[in-house]
């Protein structure tokens, strides 16, 4: 049987039908998980925040102008959550407190701690968007110009962002850039 | 290990899983309670309308409200038919709760 489109699942969740939704945010979720982990290095704070950018596009999925698109458009909230929560003192602070926690809690397979901490310094030292295109496009295999159309970027400034961004990370390891 | 391999190896670990049931529950009761809420409200403006009709109604029959609640009252007692039937369903809904092994457990 066919999997229902998410255009299809737009329409029915736009009609009344939850379960449509939750169908969409069990479909997209984990892309929206690991783009946020990858931007806000925080596991908890990113996973707070997608759970709020999917009430957020739950409550305006009418706003949505291209049903096809959910799968941008959800990015692009979480994207929108994540720069308002980093203007948030409150949630900065937070967020520092639970850093130590976070990342001595697990280690890449073939990654030492030394070659993690350095990825991990450096991924920090990265600009907020730079780090959010080495996650959709590196990390998660996002097209560049997907990418621009969910950050709401050109699709030069992406390739930019990428290319430095990976340049930094590589040069961490000592590697060539 | 390259440091290609390294970075994609500190890149992937930052992958969500493909089903996360707590993640999912945590949503799902999240919306469960913001539509909980709007029903109420819903419900609360539906009761705040219903009472400003039946007091202007009131108001315009010209009866205190305490006598129009009082006269209601009266009338719904000396209806021995209405009593009988709301007897009988108030025992409806007790019996299966007073019987023995009735009850869900």
């Amino acid at each position: 049987m066919r999997a229902a489109s998410d255009a299809d699942l737009v329409g029915a969740a736009l009609r009344g039908a939850d379960t449509a939704f939750e169908q969409l945010a069990r479909r997209h979720s984990p892309a929206l998980r690991s783009f946020l982990r990858g931007v806000c290095r925080d596991q908890a704070l990113a996973d707070d925040i997608s759970q709020d950018a999917l009430i957020c596009a739950w409550q305006q999925l009418g706003q949505l102008r291209d049903p096809a698109a959910f799968r941008s458009w959800l990015i692009g909230t979480g994207w929108r959550l994540v720069s308002e929560a980093r203007r948030s003192a409150h949630r900065r602070t937070r967020r520092e407190s639970d850093w130590v926690e976070t990342h001595t809690q697990s280690l890449p397979e073939g990654l030492n701690a030394e070659d993690n901490m350095a990825l991990e310094t450096a991924m920090q030292e990265l600009t907020p968007d730079q780090r959010a295109c080495v996650s959709l496009c590196l990390a998660g295999g996002w097209s560049h110009g997907d990418a621009a159309q969910a950050l709401d970027m050109p699709v030069g400034t992406v390739k930019s962002h990428i290319k430095r961004g990976r340049a930094r990370l590589l040069a961490a390891l000592g590697g060539d850039t | 290990m390259s440091a290609e391999n390294k970075l994609n190896a500190f890149l992937q670990a930052d992958a969500a899983p493909d089903r996360d049931p707590v993640f999912m529950a945590a949503l799902e009761e999240r919306m469960a309670r913001i539509r909980l809420h709007a029903r109420l409200r819903r419900h609360a403006v539906l009761a705040i309308a219903a009472s400003a009709v039946v007091f202007g109604l009131i108001k315009a029959s010209g009866l205190s409200m305490v006598g129009a609640v009082a006269q209601f009252a009266a009338d719904l007692a000396a209806t021995p038919g209405l009593a009988l039937a709301g007897l009988i369903v108030a025992g409806a809904m007790l019996l299966p709760r007073i019987l023995p092994g009735n009850g869900r457990t």
